[in-house]
């Protein structure tokens, strides 16, 4: 534990070294929220309530999702592939005495901690700044199971991401499968960009099938109270089940990968 | 321009063109990273447009723009941004060429150094250019647009300086690298235009910081707001006349701060 521990430690000092560029990171963050922000005010303008959302829930939403993307989204396990295909996978995991699932889930807590850190400071400032409505759940066990489903939601996305990554050991460029799954697909149907359920009917029920709404929609609808507590827990089950399923697929594919692996040099 | 200088140009284009279609030949030796990134792209720029149009399913005007309007703002913005990342944002490989030592050869060729190291010909974006074209010929035919030459010719000009201005901010960002090793977040920067120039200015009216910056440190307002415009007859002439005086300000800047930079650099050599 104590290795995995240090390697999160080397991974939060290595993020923090060049702090220009984290001031433009988050600059950018900053200005596409501002921009989003000021795209739903115009779409409210004058009005009350749009897509059955009060002003209130759908700020919250907004600002939630860019809360939930840094939470779950934040992640170095993009950087597998790469490793994969140059063949450091090899002195970098496979000789070492530690898991390489163990090794990335450190370095994206480091990465999820600077991420978390920088986006509550910055939506903090904005809901100040540009005075909107926020809601805040009153029942604790509403706060619990918001809690509980991040978590899983957090997993589900590292072994998800890691799964993509994986495909390195049989396709030479990965950037466009992870760029159209990883990226694509996933902001979209994870409703990181607006809620899924303003989505005609047949197309939100088929999104429902996938793992991609418990990512973010399905929290941020149990923060924001939308759902009856068996909607809640019918959730959390298909979340853990996706979860389950993709733990499993993600071994299974790894030591597939590593049968079919040979790397050059080194 | 003495006679020398227009074959050195004529020469730098051949090269370009050869470029091109080497660039082209080992696009097509990763078919399914082709296919993939089409599919990624035709799926945004229609899930965008999926949005526009629910939304305006409960609104009749955004900020002032009917959804007619906003769809000849998204056909020429996703022209421009499908024409510029193909052809005119090489100025961020620029970065790479400092950090990797590649800029020494690059300085080295016979023909014009800043022109070679911000060459770009980037396939992928062939598609998002031409779903683009449809969408704004569709917008036009949606939007009832009246076919005024004029304006037009207008637009199309001030489309060309947009990418004339994208082409120079590239380079400006690219050559940050020439004073900052680690400027990946500078180049990440330049897509902040990907998510401010499809909106129209009157989005930011309320938020003044915002309002000024989309008119001068990022002068996106100039890259699709202002030809869409001319195109549905709001011209603004002040506006016009800002395109062309931010891009030749960026112009300017560019060419000094290219200068400067090489004084500065110290090749690493590769």
């Amino acid at each position: 534990m104590k290795k995995y521990w240090r390697i999160a430690k080397m991974a939060l000092e290595e993020h923090l070294v060049y702090r220009l560029n984290i001031f433009l990171w988050r600059f950018r963050n900053v200005v596409f929220l501002f921009s989003l922000i000021a795209f739903w005010q115009a779409v409210f303008a004058g009005k009350g309530e749009i897509f059955g959302y009060q002003k209130q829930q759908l700020f919250t939403y907004v600002i939630g999702a860019s809360i939930l993307k840094a939470l779950v989204f934040s992640s170095r396990v993009a950087d597998l592939a790469g490793m994969i295909k140059s063949g450091e996978v090899v002195h970098k995991f496979l000789l070492k005495p530690w898991q390489v699932i163990g090794v990335f889930f450190s370095r994206d807590l480091a990465v999820k901690l600077t991420d978390i850190f920088f986006t509550l400071a910055e939506a903090f400032v904005l809901i100040k700044l540009m005075r909107l409505p926020i809601y805040w759940p009153e029942e604790r066990e509403t706060i619990w199971l918001f809690s509980l489903s991040c978590f899983l939601a957090i997993f589900l996305f590292f072994f998800l991401s890691f799964l993509l990554s994986l495909t390195a050991f049989w396709v030479d460029n990965v950037w466009a499968p992870r760029w159209l799954f990883g990226a694509i697909f996933l902001n979209f149907f994870a409703g990181a960009f607006f809620p899924l359920d303003i989505l005609p009917r047949p197309l939100f029920q088929l999104i429902n099938l996938t793992p991609f709404p418990y990512l973010v929609y399905f929290p941020l609808k149990i923060y924001l109270g939308q759902l009856k507590r068996g909607e809640i827990y019918q959730g959390i089950f298909l979340l853990s089940f996706w979860l389950v399923f993709f733990v499993l697929f993600t071994r299974w594919t790894w030591q597939k990968g590593l049968k079919n692996y040979s790397p050059w040099g080194g | 321009m003495k006679r020398w200088e227009i074959e050195d140009w004529f020469h730098s284009f051949r090269v370009y063109l050869a470029w091109v279609k080497m660039v082209w030949l080992r696009h097509l030796q990763y078919r399914f990273n082709a296919f993939a990134s089409s599919l990624g792209t035709l799926f945004w720029i229609f899930g965008t447009l999926i949005t526009y149009r629910l939304i305006f399913n409960r609104v009749n005007t955004l900020a002032g723009w009917s959804w007619q309007q906003m769809l000849v703002l998204y056909g020429i913005y996703n022209l421009w941004w499908g024409l510029m990342n193909t052809f005119f944002n090489g100025g961020l490989k620029l970065a790479d060429y400092v950090r990797q030592g590649g800029l020494d050869s690059v300085l080295l060729w016979p023909g014009k150094a800043l022109f070679y190291a911000s060459m770009k010909f980037e396939p992928v974006s062939v598609v998002h250019s031409l779903v683009g074209v449809i969408i704004f010929l569709f917008s036009l035919k949606t939007a009832a647009v009246e076919f005024r030459p004029g304006n037009f010719f207008l637009a199309a000009v001030l489309l060309l300086n947009s990418f004339l201005l994208a082409y120079f901010v590239s380079i400006l960002f690219g050559v940050s690298s020439f004073w900052w090793v680690e400027n990946r977040n500078f180049t990440e920067f330049f897509w902040l235009w990907e998510t401010l120039a499809k909106y129209p200015s009157e989005f930011f009216a309320d938020h003044k910081l915002l309002y000024w910056a989309v008119y001068s440190i990022l002068p996106v307002v100039f890259i699709a707001v202002v030809p869409a415009e001319v195109i549905l007859g709001k011209t603004r002439p002040m506006a016009i006349l800002g395109a062309f005086l931010v891009t030749i300000f960026f112009g300017f800047l560019t060419q000094k701060v290219w200068s400067l930079g090489l004084k500065r650099y110290t090749g690493v050599s590769r």
